[in-house]
């Protein structure tokens, strides 16, 4: 309301102004304004109201702690809500609105909350709005959710971008302050690879808020040689947020957050950095004091105004009181001064014995590089304590009470506050370290040095620029010299200025409540009642009064807090220690965590080599997995994929089909132990498997149950190679590969994965023969090929081309697998429709694959879930009784394993062929009611029969070998329905295997 | 069937285009596809030194200790060195995709944790890695120039992951369609 | 859980390169050890507070199976070695 532009200096271009929104009016800033510093300048005073009371809250602190100024910035998919309005750049076109007020911000309903303050203090909701029970639920839990919050998040996909990169280097810098800066040069010198993230737009921390000539000389120095340097890269709008295990630091970069939308360039882009050395330069925030109404609109940090002043050349107000207990509220003044705001008093609230005022009073040359901001005295020197900040909606006067105990009313309508600075040494706290208190420097200081990870400059407690200069250099030293490399420091060493001011306690015994957590609304009574009620412990206050739990994470009032907490014990300050520090340092958007990994991007996609091919004849395509495989190939005038599926069905029983069979895992072996390894890992003989043949093998797990079914080809004496199911391709190479390298080292076994380099269709029905005779060079007589034969044939049409043929069929037709090159695969899949055109061959897919395997009662991962033995699966005798070993024999046998009741695999025909039911659903015995009770089993896998015109499933049933005939009842729990069936053996269609024959 | 059978490349369909690129801008990083060449993945019996044995039958990439692929050699033509040298026929098995420019190392970098710096990563140095989630084999083939090993069943999906990482640093595609 | 792992065979890789598999400790019984034995093996696992061995799998690099030994309360990993060498 009091904020207003000052014609001096400053670094925002007076050529290039810029219009925005806020709340929907219309305002004008320039380029290089904050949102905070245009709307300040505009006269703006409530920028939102607060999260639990809704009072009303102006712009507190400048950077990303900010706690009260937070907006809601965009529409649709791209709202973004608690955006600091001190770190967002303004840009023509930009949107902001107030949040948590209703109608407006400057006159909101929920203020009332105000009033109700006395039942919502911390904890309330375990003591108060508990009669009627009923009521909680349905009445005040609603209202109060209501009535408290912060921004809301949009509910609209986010159509920006955000990236995600890797990044290496000798040495990490945070923050670009006087600390950072030189000891990015002093590694920069030494030749070392240096990144260095500043949270800031422009790199300079400290420097820039400072304002004078050698500040700004020294600033562009540095830079400009960090420039020049090849190895050297700079990150501004990059806060590092986290500090994991090796030295790896996440950061996250905002790209585009201040420019217009634009397709090709990311908001925000995350990055991971692996550091072998870091320094941590990350400055100290300043405290606030804590006093009645210090939440006030227009109560601010000093270094807040100052950055403002500064940078944007905007006062806070026309008349300034300065509440200070330290030097930071003297040179304050002086700068306002010194730019024509009237600066009422000086109020210095260090304890008497700090220091003597008068040795802050003159300007000091060496912070301001020469540059004489005369202070003229005109502002009185106050020694006393604040009591209370008074105003409606904004500050009207500060009550104070001097050393001597009178009272005065200062009438101002800005206050500006230094409490002291808390060093920022959260990144070095974030893996188990704890800070400490240190009683010279009156500071929480984070371990200096860790391996790995050096404090530098502010964040280690440091006071002066000379001094955080020669500090950064020398931590980068210290961190070179860590990993092996030798460097010179760019700084000499330099004594410190003055001593830091003191950590003070709540100040103000004024009417009013004291803010300690501004963005939660806790005050100092909160805390007091917190130690009352026994929860005085920093970790259990922290949570009872949310106190640090806000998005700032405690970086306002964390501290304050702890003293607060230790005064209350009657303890010194420092004596409560701060709760611990995790990542993220700031909030971190899900955008940028996901990167590119979203929506069709989320998991690479994997194609056949046929897939093309596929999508060419119309083919419908499905996920398993990571794999697109095509289910069912619709033909015009085709009413449902139900159709599709039957007539496919249909003619692969009638004449000939073509499936891509691509996915199956495809291992090839070779070495001199390959039959011991096979012997080992499969439960049936392999080692004796002549060349030419393949067999069906299962594998187990080490506990005895089945883990993978496929075969195994012998196509040479060293040439073998293996099949998995789809599903389970890498998890059985890693088996094998641990088997061979961990278990049986000894055994010479060599396993390529070679899923990639073939593409491998499945040619069944009676005219499989026939067809396949046109694109292979092989003899496929029976005699020659039998079934289970393998070989390997030249390709025609591609000379020198072998094709490998499989003599294997899973949908219980006559049937053979032909894998060719990869490269190859479309056009030998074309060249076999056309040779099979005449006998009416078709395309089919995974469905129809699924029904003619369940008509033949074959196993997929459906049955096998990891539950079921060999034997339950009815494949019992194929377990080698022979074998001295092999991977699950020694546990199968075991007692529970082989005992009665357990679930079988059989087949369930649907009495009715109208009716149907679905997999998953329970078997009950017939007569039973429905419920999981006395349930007998579940079906695994269904599907429409065309060729016994009903619904046939795969069950896993109690004792279903002796039960075939029983009729039985199929309870679908989820959709109240039941079906009658029957249990069969699980082969429903040519039990005897004839065709497979033919 | 005596008409020869067409060879399809494994990066068909590939989209070629220019992407964040302003009107006369120059791409900051270009992304190829390469020609397919045949390729055989060759182990070592224990106690051989395979790299020795492999001389001069074609460019190698590590894929692990005592496993190579050998660039252009069929596993019949490496059939002489059994059996100290086994080869599995890995033709087709992988699309290459070359990425160069300036901004090659950045590009890549946004989905490779190593360390792809000259210092770590020398010339004529291969190594197996992730790209996102993706399975790759990556050689620096130049002081800016490099090839990406990926299996065939992943390669279109890879070349899209590259296509947008690379948007922002202005990127060319030319996929094996044409230019 | 560490975030790097150094590779013996392809150097300093991210954690999402790797698969873990578990306790390496555990040898595998003879087959006619007996089922307390197997049970052992397959079911029972000390928990100490302090170093691991565990089985890692480099699944996106190598593909090597690899012996790691971390500190479980620190995360500092102090060992990683190719499973092979000095396998049981």
């Amino acid at each position: 309301m009091s904020g207003r532009r000052l014609p001096v200096a400053a670094r925002i271009d007076r050529g290039r102004p810029i219009r925005f929104r806020f709340d929907g009016r219309e305002h004008q800033g320039f380029e290089g304004d904050t949102l905070a510093s245009a709307l300040i300048a505009s006269g703006v005073g409530i920028f939102g109201r607060s999260f639990k009371y809704h009072r009303p809250r102006g712009v507190l602190a400048a950077g990303s702690a900010e706690p009260n100024a937070l907006v809601t910035v965009g529409t649709g998919g791209r709202q973004e809500p608690n955006v600091r309005a001190t770190m967002l750049e303004i840009f023509d076109g930009l949107e902001a609105r107030s949040q948590n007020a209703w109608p407006s911000r400057r006159l909101d309903v929920g203020a009332l909350n105000g009033l109700l303050s006395p039942l919502l203090g911390a904890g309330f909701y375990y003591k108060t709005f508990m009669w009627p029970p009923k009521a909680w639920e349905r009445v005040y839990e609603p209202l109060i959710r209501r009535a408290a919050g912060l921004g809301r998040a949009g509910i609209e996909p986010d159509p920006d971008r955000y990236e995600k990169t890797w990044a290496h280097c000798d040495l990490l810098v945070i923050g670009a302050g006087p600390a950072g800066l030189s000891a990015a040069v002093t590694a920069a010198r030494a030749g070392a690879r240096v990144i260095l993230a500043d949270e800031g737009a422009e790199p300079g921390g400290w420097l820039l808020d400072d304002g004078g000539d050698a500040s700004s000389a020294l600033r562009e120095d540095l830079l400009a040689e960090l420039r020049a340097a090849p190895e050297v890269r700079i990150l501004p709008r990059a806060t590092v947020f986290g500090w994991y295990d090796d030295n790896v630091f996440g950061a996250l970069e905002r790209v585009g957050k201040h420019l217009p939308p634009d397709p090709d360039r990311p908001v925000e882009r995350l990055w991971r950095i692996v550091a072998r050395s870091a320094v941590l330069a990350s400055g100290a925030e300043e405290r606030p004091l804590v006093f009645a109404g210090n939440d006030l609109p227009g109560v601010a940090m000093a270094s807040g105004i100052r950055r403002r002043l500064v940078g944007q050349a905007v006062a806070p107000g026309r008349r300034v009181a300065v509440v200070t207990n330290g030097e930071a509220g003297y040179s304050l003044a002086a700068a306002l001064e010194s730019r024509e705001v009237e600066v009422a008093a000086i109020l210095d609230c260090s304890p008497p014995s700090a220091h003597d005022p008068e040795r802050y009073a003159p300007a000091r040359g060496d912070w301001r590089g020469g540059q004489a901001e005369d202070w003229r005295g005109v502002a009185r020197i106050v020694r006393g304590r604040p009591l209370r900040a008074v105003g409606m909606r904004a500050v009207e006067a500060l009550e104070i009470e001097r050393r001597d105990g009178s009272r005065r009313r200062l009438a101002v309508d800005a206050v500006a506050m230094s409490g002291g600075w808390s060093p920022n040494g959260q990144l070095a706290c974030q893996r188990g370290a704890r800070p400490e208190w240190s009683e010279a420097r009156q500071a929480f200081l984070p371990p200096i040095d860790q391996p790995g990870l050096h404090v530098a400059g502010a964040a280690a407690g440091l006071v002066g620029r000379a001094a955080c200069l020669a500090d950064g250099a020398r931590q980068a030293v210290a961190a070179l010299g860590e990993i092996g490399l030798a460097a010179a420091p760019a700084f000499d060493p330099a004594p410190e200025d003055a001593p830091p001011p003191r950590a003070l306690g709540a100040q103000g015994s004024g009417r009013g409540k004291s803010f300690v957590d501004f963005q939660n609304d806790v005050t100092v009574d909160d805390l007091a009642r917190a130690r009352q009620e026994g929860y005085g412990h920093p970790e259990l206050a922290k949570r009872y009064t949310t106190s640090a739990m806000a998005t700032d994470q405690g970086r306002m009032g964390a501290v304050n807090a702890a003293v607060i907490l230790a005064e209350a014990q009657g303890l010194a300050p420092g004596a409560v220690p701060l709760t611990t520090q995790r990542p993220f340092f700031s909030p971190v958007s899900f955008g940028a965590l996901a990167g590119a990994a979203r929506a069709e991007a989320f998991r690479p996609a994997r194609r056949s080599p046929l897939h093309a091919w596929s999508q060419a004849r119309g083919a419908v395509f499905l996920e398993t997995g990571a794999w697109l495989r095509p289910a069912w190939f619709p033909r015009a005038g085709e009413p449902d994929w139900a159709t599709a599926v039957a007539r496919e069905a249909r003619m692969v029983r009638l004449a000939a089909g073509l499936c891509d069979v691509s996915f199956l895992g495809k291992i090839e072996l070779t070495g001199a132990d390959v039959p011991a390894f096979l012997n080992r890992v499969y439960l049936n003989g392999m080692a004796k498997l002549p060349v030419g043949r393949a067999r069906y093998g299962v594998m187990l797990r080490e506990d005895g149950f089945v883990m993978d079914d496929g075969t195994v080809a012998r196509l040479a004496e060293d040439r073998w190679v293996l099949t998995t199911t789809t599903a389970k391709a890498e998890e059985v190479m890693a088996h094998l590969e641990f088997c061979a390298q961990v278990l049986w080292p000894e055994l010479d076994v060599r396993l390529a994965s070679v899923s990639d380099a073939w593409a491998q269709m499945a040619l069944a029905g009676p005219k499989a023969r026939e067809i396949l005779g046109a694109v292979v060079d092989l003899d496929l007589s029976d005699a020659a090929m039998p079934f289970m034969g393998a070989a390997q044939a030249p390709l025609r049409g591609a000379p020198g081309v072998t094709a490998r043929v499989f003599r294997i069929s899973f949908s219980g037709e006559l049937a053979y697998e032909i894998a060719v090159p990869a490269d190859l695969g479309p056009a030998v899949a074309d060249a076999i429709m056309a040779a099979g055109q005449g006998a009416g061959i078709c395309c089919y897919g995974a469905e129809t694959l699924a029904v003619l395997r369940i008509e033949k009662g074959h196993v997929t991962h459906a049955e096998i879930d990891g539950r079921v033995t060999a034997h339950d699966l009815g494949i019992g005798r194929m377990v080698s009784a022979k074998k001295a070993d092999f991977i699950g024999r020694a546990m199968l046998g075991r007692p529970a394993l082989t005992a009665a009741g357990r679930l079988q695999l059989c087949g369930l025909q649907a009495v009715d062929p109208a009716q149907a039911f679905r997999a998953g659903a329970q078997v009950l015995n017939a007569g039973a009611a429905p419920s999981l009770e006395g349930a007998q089993g579940h079906v695994s896998s269904t599907c429409w029969s065309p060729h016994l015109g009903r619904t046939l499933g795969l069950a896993l049933v109690r004792d279903a070998r002796a039960r075939h005939g029983e009729e039985v009842q199929v309870w679908d729990g989820l959709r109240g329905e039941t079906c009658a069936a029957r249990i069969v053996p699980p082969v429903h269609f040519d039990p005897e295997n004839r065709r497979l024959h033919g | 069937m005596a008409d020869a059978l067409t060879r399809t490349p494994a990066l068909a369909g590939a989209p070629s285009g220019r992407f964040g690129l302003a009107a006369g801008a120059a791409p900051q990083v270009a992304v190829e596809a390469l020609a397919d060449l045949a390729m055989a993945q060759a182990f070592a019996a224990p106690g051989v030194d395979l790299d020795a044995r492999l001389a001069g039958r074609g460019e190698l990439r590590r894929l692990g200790p005592g496993q190579r692929l050998v660039m252009g050699a069929t596993a019949q033509a490496l059939g002489d060195l059994a059996p100290e040298v086994s080869a599995v026929e890995q033709s087709g098995s992988r699309a290459r995709i070359g990425v160069s420019g300036p901004g090659a190392a950045v590009l890549l970098a946004r989905g490779v944790g190593a360390d792809l710096h000259p210092s770590r990563f020398a010339e004529g140095a291969s190594a197996p890695m992730l790209f996102g989630r993706i399975g790759i084999v990556l050689a620096r083939q130049g002081a800016e120039r490099w090839e990406v090993l990926v299996p065939r069943s992943y390669a279109l999906s890879l070349w899209e992951e590259l296509l947008e990482a690379g948007r922002s640093l202005g990127l060319e595609a030319r996929g094996p369609g044409g230019r | 859980m560490a975030s790097l792992i150094d590779c013996p065979h392809c150097g300093p890789r991210p954690r999402e390169e790797f698969s873990v598999r578990g306790d390496a400790a555990a040898t595998r019984p003879d087959p006619e050890a007996g089922p307390e034995a197997w049970h052992a093996y397959l079911h029972l696992r000390t928990n100490p507070r302090g170093l691991h061995r565990e089985h890692w799998r480099h699944s996106g690099g190598c593909r090597r199976w690899l012996v790691v030994e971390r500190d479980v309360v620190t995360h500092a990993v102090h060992a990683v070695r190719d499973a092979q060498e000095g396998a049981q």
